[in-house]
């Protein structure tokens, strides 16, 4: 075990005294003898060869050296200590590979390198992230979660490789433009209205003519944890307000040029009120949730609808259709697309996560 | 010893095995060839040059007179070291003229591996004698015909020397064989058992005499038809044409020029027939006193039952390890406290390693330069490591 320590302890140090080296070359010369020697012990182990001393026996002998003569009574307990430290190392080392190789495929295959909690993970894209329930209460759930967390893991892997087809996965939401381009290519963006990241990459959208360069679909996505709270409190009912939009009437007939869904979402998105403040921020921060539903009705007498198809957007809002609507999609968002933080947007036969960059 | 001014009272050198402090008159000699005839000796005709060639002659003669040889017999050549001497002979012996080759189990590296390569070149067998408690080999178990032998007479673990040297020699010889000696060890101390010995050839280092860094080998005359020249270049030629050339060891009086490719190290060559002068120059006192030193030590490490002794009696070269106790630990605690011992294998890990299964050891090996002190310091550590 002291030998596993010791080549961990000298991959450590070897690295360091590559770096001091940059600095201070007569150091470095001094250390790099000694790791030759020590690393010539470890080619020598690796084939199988015998190594008189090595870097394991160096750091153990120079360090009881030292003891022995003046307390020869503490060596037996010392080397008992090295050898414990030296378990410990090893199995912080393992776990700290596993872990990495963990973050690390997660990172690759879901986005994120915190499973549990995307947006906790800074090396990926900033998200608005879709996380799990509260968390392990106890080490027997985490070591539950810890294994959950691979199946997520692994399960996600296919999507690497899979050549997304949009119209395969049947979500419902907003084409952005009414008279879809039939030359163009598809593209999905899911967002949630309440997602400031979803905000920061409808503009970069807009900015940069993603949505003239693509069929863009919409798809309104009201992030729900896993303790069933809805991440950002208003957002069910915009998305609900938004989808019976899309709907009415005919649901095979709609488009963003007779549908006030686009003009909500853009608003929410793009625009501030006589304060200056952002509807986003004033909808996740300040209505309650009476104030944002009235908001979003006298939204709708704005852009043309008289009162009695404010209430039957209303009614279509709070309808179970629009309800299985909704559930549908996030069945696909979570199960199918395995999205684990939004903005996700699917084009190009691949999936993004984050905001969009051009 | 004043010889040894310069080693501190706290400095405790005990691996005189490896290699001996030089005494003062022996670093004076080299600093002498250095300072008032610096010179390339055997072919210059100034006078630096001629006092060079005639201080090495000295030394050659020197040396064979050390042990008693003749030089109508033999001849000294000078090399790097042992191991090296022992490899320039076993690579120009003739391999046709030998059925097997034999060594001992408890060689040191340098005849060990040299007569694994020998074997391998000549297409022979290679067979190894067992060493008894002694240092003897029971010469019933062996048959010598036409066999090449090389052996140590005095080992590096613990000094058993080969006590029956005298009637291996004249069995090997009687059974048409050839035998080298690998004297590294017995020089210092137990150079009484080479006296007059009929091998033929002994080779040496004389950094373990004394001297400073050295081979030598002590050739007979009558090996030379054996030996077919490969290693070869300047220093040893009185002639050379496009595509043949004339020995120098083909006139007697310069015979030694068939193992002397190159320049030699002059200035240690003269140092070291200094240091045989030197040695031959101890006094009972200083035995007395070397003996007395080794038997302390001995007496102190049997009297231990942690520490498992190899030596059956007193030798000033003794090793040992410490039950549950690593060697190079104890190397590097002992070196804490001033005492220079070497620890592990000592270069015989064939029988210290393989056969005998021991973990590494420490060795203490002693020299004229000892003191009564440095073995009150080495018990007293050594008391307070144990307990």
């Amino acid at each position: 075990m002291v030998c596993i320590a010791a080549f961990i302890i000298l991959c450590l140090m070897s690295v360091i005294v590559a770096f001091l080296s940059i600095f201070r070359r007569d150091i470095g010369k001094r250390w790099w003898k000694t790791f030759k020697k020590a690393w010539g012990c470890v080619g020598k182990r690796l084939t199988l060869q015998k190594c008189e001393t090595g870097f394991k026996e160096d750091i153990k002998n120079s360090i009881l050296s030292k003891v022995i003569v003046k307390k020869p009574k503490l060596v037996k307990p010392i080397s008992v200590g090295i050898e414990v430290v030296a378990v410990l190392i090893v199995l912080v080392t393992v776990w700290s590979l596993v872990e990495g190789a963990k973050a690390g495929l997660a990172l690759w295959s879901l986005g994120t390198c915190n499973v549990q909690r995307p947006e906790a993970c800074s090396l990926s894209a900033e998200v608005c992230s879709i996380d799990g329930d509260s968390g392990p209460k106890n080490p027997i759930e985490a070591i539950g979660y810890w294994f959950s967390d691979w199946g997520e893991i692994f399960s996600a892997i296919p999507d690497k490789f899979r050549d997304w087809d949009n119209a395969q996965l049947d979500l419902r939401g907003i084409m952005v433009h009414a008279n879809v381009d039939k030359n163009a290519k598809s593209a999905i963006d899911i967002f949630d209205p309440g997602c400031s990241v979803c905000l920061q990459s409808y503009r970069a959208q807009k900015e940069t003519g993603f949505f003239n360069e693509y069929n863009v679909l919409l798809v309104p996505f009201p992030i729900q944890n896993g303790d069933g709270e809805f991440k950002y409190k208003n957002s069910k009912m915009i998305v609900e307000y938004v989808m019976a939009s899309v709907y009415q009437g005919n649901p095979e007939t709609y488009s963003g040029a007779v549908s006030p869904a686009l003009d909500i979402i853009d608003r929410i998105f793009m625009e501030k009120d006589e304060d200056h403040k952002s509807y986003q921020k004033l909808f996740n921060d300040y209505y309650s949730a009476e104030e944002a539903e009235e908001k979003i009705k006298s939204w709708l007498v704005e852009f043309g609808y008289s009162e009695a198809e404010v209430g039957e957007i209303e009614s279509r809002a709070k309808s179970s259709e629009i309800a299985e609507i909704i559930a549908k999609n996030n069945d696909i968002v979570v199960n199918n697309i395995h999205a684990k933080g939004i903005p996700t947007m699917i084009y190009e036969g691949g999936k993004h996560t984050g905001a969009y960059k051009q | 010893m004043s010889d040894f001014d310069y080693l501190a009272a706290d400095d405790i050198y005990l691996d005189s095995a490896c290699q001996s402090l030089r005494p003062r008159p022996v670093i004076d000699a080299l600093n002498r060839y250095y300072t008032e005839h610096n010179s390339c000796g055997e072919r210059v005709k100034y006078a630096w040059g001629r006092k060079t060639d005639e201080l090495v002659e000295d030394t050659r003669d020197a040396l064979l007179k050390f042990l008693k040889l003749k030089s109508r017999d033999y001849f000294v050549s000078f090399t790097l070291n042992t191991t090296y001497g022992i490899n320039l002979l076993l690579q120009q012996l003739k391999p046709g003229l030998f059925k097997k080759v034999m060594t001992s189990d408890i060689e040191h590296n340098s005849p060990f591996l040299a007569t694994m390569t020998f074997a391998k070149k000549a297409g022979i067998p290679r067979e190894l004698m067992i060493r008894e408690r002694d240092g003897s080999i029971n010469l019933s178990n062996y048959d010598f015909k036409k066999a090449l032998v090389v052996v140590n007479c005095a080992s590096n673990i613990d000094g058993r020397k080969l006590l029956n040297l005298k009637d291996l020699v004249k069995t090997v010889h009687k059974q048409g064989g050839v035998i080298i000696i690998d004297a590294a060890q017995a020089m210092a101390h137990s150079s009484d058992i080479l006296e007059k010995t009929e091998a033929d050839a002994i080779c040496g280092s004389a950094h373990k005499v004394y001297g400073p860094s050295l081979g030598f080998m002590i050739v007979r005359r009558d090996l030379l038809p054996k030996i077919e020249t490969s290693f070869i270049g300047g220093g040893m030629v009185d002639d050379v044409d496009k595509e043949k050339y004339q020995l120098s060891a083909e006139s007697p009086n310069h015979v030694y020029t068939k193992f002397e490719s190159g320049l030699q190290a002059w200035g240690e060559i003269i140092a070291f027939g200094e240091s045989l002068k030197w040695l031959e120059k101890r006094t009972k006192a200083d035995k007395k006193n070397l003996a007395d030193c080794s038997q302390r030590l001995f007496d102190f490490l049997k009297s231990q039952p942690r520490v498992h002794l190899l030596n059956e009696e007193a030798n000033p070269t003794m090793s040992f390890y410490i039950d549950g106790l690593d060697s190079h630990m104890l190397g590097q605690a002992l070196s804490n406290e001033g005492i220079m011992a070497r620890t592990g294998y000592f270069c015989v890990h064939y029988y210290l390693d393989h056969v005998r299964h021991y973990p590494p050891l420490i060795r203490f090996s002693f020299g004229y330069h000892i003191r009564p002190s440095d073995i009150d310091k080495t018990i007293n550590v050594l008391e307070r490591i144990l307990g």
